[in-house]
């Protein structure tokens, strides 16, 4: 067995890989310049891939959520409600409506406080109901379950020479749900090799070990998953505005919660890179490849590649990737 | 506690702790001056584990209290009082299991301290507790590969990278071979001589007897007996205690 040897201090040597990952995401919409399918797909691989770094913030305490659509389907709601009443552009309604997800965060912490393993897990995935079901039901907010429609599309920017309809041109919508991953990338990059990042990865691997050596074991935790649901919240506001609607089912939904799980796990759950992975190959591979070719099968298809990846490669794909040299 | 002798480090005052009706520790009270080296001995279910969990925060007493130098720090959480010093390890190890030996080590002397050294600064303070518990040359090992009694040494060097005043080692030396007790002894004195205040466990008396300044005895949750190891090992409740041949009058008189 290799052992890994992964130095705090250093940035990760597949920092050249990085820089090519990045290039290339910035550069093929250059190449393929009539391709709306793609700069569609690819646009929403990349807000999934956000959802996945957020969950996987959380995941890095060691706490594995199956509810995360409640902290997506919260930002949105807060999102679309601030835009629906209130007028105010997206610009301001998507880091505002996202803290609706970061309250609910504040009462799963302490509500969760003793739950761990696959009892957090279950827990979870019940409280997706309770946001769920205020949504479906508070008809004078939130319309009820059937929700609401004619949201503001992302804004469309004229900063000097550079015009940009984000709401409409797909291309440039792709663009800005890339740059909004890559900054959560950055923020989860942070999260793994700072000193915070030490101390959650502390808490993951010996809860008993980390309160040993000083470590508060629930508070580390409790501001993981402040991040990881505002985060996911942001997610969830930029999606309610890219489809202009909203409803209920279609954001509390189970499917939601297991796409980061899945997407992290796929790529990696422990590499910083790991969950943008999982998405951006994932999410595409089903969305061009899978459904045109087997239009009735794809699900099933679906579900066996993920089975046999993460059967034979437990650590996701993303430990194909070069080691850190030894350390220290 | 008057000024200028040499200070209390540790004060237990009539402990309890009982589990529905089975009382573990009965009005257990010691006390332990700074440098000095405390054994607690006792036979299996006597409540030296529970003693330990405590006197670092992972059980709360039902009655009495615990003074760590002047503060009373009775049910304190166990981070709480390993920032100011109370430092401990555990007879099943706890590491961190995918971590590298360094590594480990490196989050006490990094994670576990109150300034909040560097980087690189806690990097070097791990390497002289690796050299110190003679672990350098399994530094790159993951944790999880080692045998248990290098877990525990492990755990050793992470307790002592966090700078403690008071640690408490309970059954250190499990499964150490005879010259491995010996370095262990040798290393633990001179932390002594550092002004490292020790407590500690041990099933086999080996190590108590090589570095224990007091022995504490204790049977079914009481202090049997304490004193000086080589008059206490010939005390005949002890004796008997560790034989577990009590009367059986004495049986009848507990239950």
């Amino acid at each position: 067995m290799r052992v890994r040897q992964i130095n705090p201090a250093r940035f990760p040597p597949a920092s050249l890989l990085t820089a090519a990952g990045v290039l290339i995401l910035a550069a093929w919409p250059l190449v393929f310049r009539e391709a709306d399918l793609f700069y569609q797909v690819l646009g929403l691989a990349c807000l999934y891939a956000t959802l996945a770094l957020a969950w996987n913030i959380y995941a890095l305490s060691g706490a594995i959520s199956l509810g995360h659509a409640a902290f997506f389907g919260l930002g949105a709601y807060g999102s679309a409600l601030l835009n629906h009443y209130w007028h105010l552009s997206t610009l301001l309604t998507i880091p505002l409506g996202a803290l609706a997800s970061l309250i609910f965060a504040v009462f799963w912490s302490w509500g969760f406080r003793r739950l761990r393993g696959v009892y957090l897990g279950l827990a979870s995935l019940a409280a997706v109901e309770i946001p769920k079901t205020i949504a479906a039901n508070w008809d004078r907010l939130t319309c009820g379950s059937m929700g609401i429609v004619g949201l503001d599309r992302l804004p469309h920017l004229a900063l000097g020479g550079l015009d940009a309809d984000f709401g409409t041109n797909l291309k440039a919508q792709y663009y800005l749900l890339l740059a909004v991953m890559l900054v959560v990338a950055l923020v989860h990059l942070e999260s793994m090799r700072s000193r915070w990042g030490w101390t959650l990865r502390s808490i993951r691997e010996n809860e008993t070990a980390a309160a040993a050596i000083g470590l508060a074991v629930n508070r580390e935790r409790t501001k993981a998953l402040l991040l990881s649901s505002y985060l996911a919240g942001i997610a969830g506001a930029f999606y309610a505005h890219i489809l202009g609607l909203i409803e209920p089912v279609l954001v509390f939904n189970i499917h939601l919660s297991a796409l980061p799980l899945v997407f992290s796990i796929f790529g990696g759950r422990t590499q910083a890179f790991g969950p943008i992975l999982g998405a951006l190959i994932l999410y595409p591979l089903e969305q061009l490849l899978l459904q045109p070719l087997f239009p009735t099968s794809h699900s099933a298809i679906y579900g066996l590649v993920i089975i046999l990846t993460i059967f034979f490669f437990p650590q996701g794909i993303a430990a194909w990737l070069p080691a850190s040299p030894k350390s220290a | 506690m008057a000024a200028g002798e040499p200070q209390v480090c540790l004060t237990v005052h009539r402990v309890r702790k009982s589990y529905g009706d089975l009382t573990v520790l009965q009005d257990i009270s010691f006390s332990l001056q700074q440098g000095e080296i405390l054994g607690i001995i006792g036979p299996n279910g006597a409540g030296k584990t529970t003693l330990f969990n405590i006197i670092s925060g992972w059980l709360k007493p039902a009655y009495g209290k615990v003074v760590f130098f002047s503060g009373e720090v009775t049910g304190w959480p166990p981070q709480r009082l390993s920032r100011v010093g109370l430092a401990r390890t555990f007879q099943a190890p706890q590491i961190f299991p995918e971590m590298s030996v360094l590594e480990n080590v490196l989050m006490g002397a990094w994670l576990g301290r109150e300034h909040r050294p560097s980087l690189s600064q806690a990097r070097e303070d791990a390497k002289i507790w690796l050299s110190l518990t003679g672990l350098t040359e399994k530094q790159h090992a993951r944790g999880r590969d080692l045998p248990l009694p290098q877990q525990r040494l492990v755990e050793l060097a992470r307790a002592l990278a966090t700078r403690p005043k008071l640690l408490l080692l309970d059954e250190i030396a499990a499964g150490f071979s005879s010259s491995a007790v010996k370095r262990l002894a040798a290393g633990l004195l001179k932390l002594r001589d550092q002004g490292l205040t020790l407590l500690l466990t041990d099933h086999l008396l080996t190590l108590l007897l090589m570095v224990a300044d007091r022995l504490l005895a204790l049977d079914r949750g009481e202090i049997i007996a304490q004193g000086p190891p080589s008059s206490l090992i010939r005390h005949p409740e002890v004796v008997s205690a560790y034989l577990g041949t009590r009367g059986v009058a004495e049986l009848e008189g507990d239950a």
